[in-house]
């Protein structure tokens, strides 16, 4: 009777010890995979970029980098850093994932071009007084030498992607009908599955990302790192 | 017999309790706390692309390549939008102020039909001239802009304050100048030329080497 309680203990010993160590190999080698699998990921994903990257910079066209790695949005040309401001994401998507994966794709594809942009609103930078003196010297049409700080405008990349930026400015309206037409369109567009990038800058940085964006420019993603 | 098999039994577990522990305790030596190494670290030595070598190879190539495509020292940037100058390096702006760049009206002369533009060029170019004291020679549209004949003399055409204390070309008869009329910083109404401020010039002047790059967006 002893000796077979002994055998059971034993057993039990035995078993405990076993199901024990599977489950930490188990999970040891999970781990293992895990950080490969980032790791690999990282690795194949600075390569995709570091390839776009020169691509882009072969050319003389000046690109847009969205950059979550280092939290920017900056301006390039042959890949050289011209203007950069940081990524302030006052509410939505602030660590980009939703925005990257839309950006990407299926495909994982780290660049694309600029579909349109859309003015919503802005405040006009040159006081109008100076604006008359200034034309009148130099016999030149006043509307070409204003500039307009943006209080609002959103910009396309295609596929659902869009970026829509704020800025500290307080502005009137300059769109119209427009206006209300890009927003359902927006909006329709993220209900089915699409995702913006929502930033806050200054009314100068958003005049030069404004200003320097145009339909058709390239626009290069460094998607925000894994975890 | 009952006997022999508890003994094999209780031999079996020993040793499967010992080859667990050799086991966790490998898997622990080779195990990294995934919080200490930075991520592309992590990433350039965990075992799959430790196994892909033309990986890494690759990776350290283009890392190279991205890496010399940004000037090594300063350089100028100058913001035609939003009429900023900007001295800096690839990591860090050293410096930046208002400046004026081109208007972007027209002046015809209706008697020859010639027809200039006054855009500031975009692209990238190199300082390639430092002048302190310029004089400006007056082109023809000059006379032509403010209603007066072009003078026979050459002595006719030269200006020595309208420039400012120093000019740095940067080719094509483009310079970073001086100006007079420094309340009109931040507005464009150049012929094409960037303005300063006095002391602003001063400073970038003091700054740019004959090759330095200009970037203009």
């Amino acid at each position: 009777m002893r000796s077979r309680w002994r055998w059971r203990r034993c057993l039990v010993v035995v078993c405990t010890a076993l199901s024990a160590l599977t489950a930490c190999g188990g999970r040891s080698r999970e781990t293992g995979r895990g950080e490969a699998t980032i790791g690999r990921t990282q690795a194949e994903a600075e390569y995709r970029f570091l390839q776009s990257e020169i691509a882009l910079a072969s050319t003389d066209s000046l690109y847009l980098l969205i950059d979550f790695a280092r939290r920017e949005t900056a301006l390039k040309r042959r890949g050289t850093p011209l203007w950069s401001c940081p990524m302030r994401s006052p509410h939505g998507d602030p660590d980009g994932v939703d925005f990257s994966r839309r950006f990407l794709g299926e495909e994982g594809r780290s660049i694309r071009v600029v579909a349109w942009k859309h003015l919503y609103g802005g405040q006009e930078k040159i006081p109008a007084q100076t604006l008359e003196i200034v034309s009148r010297t130099l016999n030149a049409d006043p509307a070409s030498l204003q500039r307009l700080l943006p209080e609002r405008f959103l910009l396309s990349f295609g596929d659902r992607a869009f970026m829509e930026v704020r800025t500290d400015v307080e502005g009137s309206a300059v769109g119209g009908l427009e206006n209300q037409s890009k927003s359902v369109e927006r909006t329709v567009d993220i209900i089915l599955g699409g995702a913006s990038l929502d930033l806050s800058m200054t009314g100068e940085q958003g005049l030069t990302l404004y200003e320097a964006v145009y339909p058709g420019m390239p626009v290069l993603l460094v998607p925000p790192p894994a975890r | 017999m009952i006997a022999g098999k508890r003994l094999v039994a209780v031999f079996a577990g020993a040793a499967l309790v010992m080859m667990g522990v050799v086991v966790a305790l490998a898997a622990r030596g080779c195990r990294r706390t995934p919080e200490a190494i930075p991520a592309w670290a992590a990433a350039l030595s965990s075992p799959d692309s430790l196994n892909d070598p033309s990986l890494e190879r690759e990776l350290r190539r283009l890392r190279k390549t991205v890496s010399r495509l940004t000037p090594k020292g300063t350089y100028v940037v100058i913001d035609t939008h939003a009429n900023q100058l900007y001295l800096r390096t690839a990591d860090s702006l050293i410096f930046h102020a208002g400046c004026s760049t081109g208007a972007g009206h027209e002046v015809v002369d209706t008697l020859t039909n010639r027809r200039w533009v006054f855009r500031t060029p975009r692209g990238t170019f190199k300082i390639n001239s430092k002048l302190a004291d310029p004089w400006w020679r007056k082109p023809d549209w000059a006379f032509i802009e403010e209603k007066e004949s072009i003078p026979k003399k050459e002595a006719d055409r030269y200006d020595e304050e309208m420039l400012g204390d120093f000019a740095m070309g940067f080719g094509d008869g483009y310079f970073i100048h001086g100006t007079l009329y420094e309340r009109l910083l931040g507005i464009s109404v150049t012929h094409g030329c960037v303005r300063l401020g006095a002391d602003d010039l001063k400073y970038v002047y003091e700054r740019v080497r004959i090759g330095t790059p200009v970037y203009i967006f």
